[in-house]
């Protein structure tokens, strides 16, 4: 297929009429949170929008963000978005392996040098020259560098990319760092969530797609359409938690009512991602609407932040052995304070001296 | 540091430093206090002295008519205050699932309706004193850096908490890590400024009330 | 038992009966303000429903609020769109499928007709083309 096609081309050769493009526009402005009157806009757009080269590296990864993303039923907007972009190296989903995989990405990234976009899932091994992954020989770290160079723009897709995620968890054996660690002079945009909502991820290139530049990120690069709002304020059952409702263990009536799961370990309050209100498979639901706890699986060290089961108003630690402790330091303190005190007081009136009439007199 | 990183900190080891500092400052004032004991009274007890004590530390708590001396507002404002912000403290359902954790058991809670009016009676009569104290040239004269300090630190945790429990512009995370550190800062400055009165203000009516009984006064 | 009414069922989740939330009432004042516009300036305008945080209760308590008027269409292109338009005239009620019946997007759009169930100028353009391709085929016999 040529790399010349505009998108509304390659529709058009898959059989979809202009309604139903309208419709995919209509979609993509409720994907990307635009006001629905934008699609016809979007229409113009992509009608002249040029199919865009993708390459998309996997580091230290589980393939969990590309299941996300590639298995959803067809015919969604998601495969239609995948469709419509030239997706020339993925090892994962490719046809060819070994040399000739790489001779692919190889090509596309000279013939489209600056202009292609890269996607990257998976966190980078940096300890030990970058030995825990390594693609055809090549570290990880050192493919990066080498892909990023004449990349347009970097989407890091998953917690994984954008934040480390779980290899990034303590002790992190690997050394483990985010795609921002190591790209400094491009635009890096970050989709994180353990995997991110699939519709997110083609939001995100549906974007680019339409205008050829990158949505508004906020200062973790996370997109502001996605990402801007806490799970908390968009929930359903904020208001339980506004009456101060909340279910005490997964099998209590409150549970069974549906209220707030505040006191069940919800991330929700310092979560933000888009799962209140896009959900999850097709829109079915998402874990609050299911009765779980959001785990905040879209925030940095997500992993390490406590107990996915601890109430956020809950310390993650014991204090008691430590302020037991403090108890007995402080009262040996106060008590030697005192004995010292008592010391002086004795040796003060040990040393003290009667006036007598003789020393009043030597002064006459 | 990302702020879930400063999150996991304050409620991890933060969490432990201000509990460590806060009881080893406390225990430390209150050890000390008794070790420097008294001079011992020569002359004979005309009633129990313990119990005295005890009777004192309850009844200054209460409200009566011979306290009007220090004038109505420094009064009112003083116990709207307290009530207002240890009915906070003590019965926010998130501040009781903090205690159960560190205590072990919990109690009843009472509606987020009624603790935000507690903690804005609490906010508004701190607002008051504060007020009261820069207006009034004696008290004004009186004040130094601590008494500011302590203000600060009492108003600062209330009212994060209350931006915290409504829908604000500001990241959740980021007003949950400032509170948690206005908190845990009030908690290590407790002990070493006026604010130990949480604990000395007994040892003080104790004695006061102890002395009396001793001569067999009632206080 | 053979009528549906008399199976017995237990109610667990039983709610207050349809009392809408702010947001579902906030929806239809900003539904009202749409319909004035369309009214005095004739422009159209929507709103995307599933970006709003209601709850399943609001979505029925507006379904049944709003109602089905005198038009139905079905449009079959990339899986079938349903529009209705509701007892209110100018409110329409659209909902965008995939070929699974899965729930794209839904909208309400407050128009005289929705965009999308014109005839399209691009398809259009290609009508004349797919009549002769029909006709000429007969005219050759």
């Amino acid at each position: 297929m040529s790399k010349q096609q505009t998108l509304a081309d390659i529709l058009q050769q898959q059989g979809i009429t202009r309604r139903g493009f309208l419709k995919f526009c209509t979609a993509m402005a409720s994907l990307m949170a635009l006001p629905p009157g934008m699609a016809p806009a979007i229409a113009d757009a992509l009608s002249k929008a040029m199919r865009p080269s993708v390459i998309w590296l996997s580091f230290q990864e589980c393939t969990g963000c590309t299941e996300s993303l590639t298995r959803s039923d067809k015919p969604t907007l998601e495969s239609l978005i995948l469709g419509a972009i030239s997706l020339d190296y993925h090892h994962t989903l490719q046809a060819a392996s070994g040399t000739a995989a790489e001779a692919a990405r190889e090509q596309a990234m000279e013939q489209f040098f600056g202009k292609y976009l890269l996607i990257v899932d998976g966190s980078i091994p940096l300890k030990n020259n970058g030995a825990y992954s390594t693609i055809a020989g090549v570290s990880n770290l050192q493919m990066l560098q080498d892909v990023a160079k004449g990349a347009a723009a970097i989407v890091a897709v998953g917690t994984c990319a954008a934040f480390g995620g779980l290899p990034h968890a303590n002790p992190n054996p690997t050394g483990a760092v985010p795609v921002t660690d190591i790209i400094k002079d491009k635009p890096v945009i970050n989709v994180p969530g353990c995997p991110p909502i699939p519709v997110v991820i083609t939001g995100v290139l549906a974007h680019y797609l339409t205008f050829g530049t990158i949505p508004d990120l906020d200062e973790r690069h996370r997109p502001i359409s996605f990402y801007g709002d806490n799970i908390h304020d968009r929930c359903y059952r904020r208001p339980f938690y506004d009456k101060g409702k909340f279910a005490k263990s997964f099998d209590d009536e409150g549970a069974r009512k549906g209220w707030c799961l505040y006191e069940l370990g919800c991330k929700g309050p310092t979560t933000h991602n888009a799962c209140a209100t896009v959900k999850w498979n097709g829109g079915v639901s998402f874990p609050i609407e299911s009765g779980h706890p959001c785990l905040g699986c879209s925030e940095p060290d997500f992993w390490d932040a406590g107990s996915f089961y601890k109430p956020l108003a809950e310390p993650t630690v014991d204090a008691s052995t430590i302020a037991g402790a403090a108890i007995a330091a402080g009262a040996a303190a106060g008590l030697g304070y005192g004995l010292y005190d008592h010391h002086k007081r004795k040796k003060a009136q040990q040393e003290h001296k009667k006036v007598t009439v003789e020393d009043l007199g030597d002064q006459t | 540091m990302t702020e879930i990183e400063l999150l996991s900190w304050l409620r991890g080891p933060g969490f432990q430093i201000s509990v460590a500092i806060f009881v080893f400052g406390l225990v430390y004032r209150i050890s000390q206090n008794l070790a420097l004991g008294r001079k011992k009274n020569l002359a004979a007890p005309r009633g129990n002295s313990f119990s005295a004590g005890l009777n004192t530390i309850w009844r200054r708590s209460l409200f009566h008519e011979g306290m009007s001396y220090r004038g109505y507002f420094t009064l009112i404002a003083g116990y709207t205050f307290h009530l207002g912000f240890l009915v906070t403290l003590f019965f926010l359902s998130q501040h009781i699932i903090m205690f159960r954790s560190i205590f072990g058991f919990g109690w009843p809670a009472l509606p987020p309706a009624i603790i935000d009016i507690t903690a804005l009676i609490g906010m508004a009569a701190l607002v008051a004193v504060l007020i009261h104290r820069i207006q009034d040239p004696v008290l004004r004269k009186l004040s130094d850096y601590q008494d500011y300090l302590a203000w600060a630190l009492t108003f600062l945790p209330l009212a994060s908490g209350f931006m915290l429990v409504h829908p604000m512009e500001i990241s959740y995370t980021l007003l949950l890590c400032l509170h948690i550190i206005f908190a845990e800062v009030l908690l290590i400055v407790i002990p070493f400024t006026k604010l130990s009165h949480m604990i000395s203000i007994f040892i003080a009516r104790w004695y006061n009330g102890a002395i009396a009984g001793y001569k067999g006064v009632q206080s | 038992m053979n009528r549906l009414s008399e199976i017995a069922i237990e109610v667990v989740n039983s709610h207050d009966p349809v009392a809408p939330s702010p947001q579902a009432k906030a929806l239809l004042q900003e539904l009202q303000d749409m319909l004035y516009s369309l009214v005095e300036t004739g422009k159209s305008a929507s709103i995307d429903i599933r970006s709003l945080p209601i709850t399943p209760d609001d979505y029925d308590y507006l379904k049944s609020l709003l109602g089905e008027g005198e038009v139905t269409a079905t449009i079959n292109a990339l899986g079938p769109t349903k529009i209705i338009e509701t007892e209110i005239p100018g409110i329409w009620w659209v909902t965008h499928h995939n070929t699974d019946e899965m729930i794209l997007t839904e909208s309400l759009e407050v128009t005289t007709l929705p965009e999308i169930l014109k005839t399209q100028q691009q398809d259009l353009q290609q009508a004349v083309a797919l009549l002769k391709s029909k006709t000429d085929p007969i005219e050759d016999r």
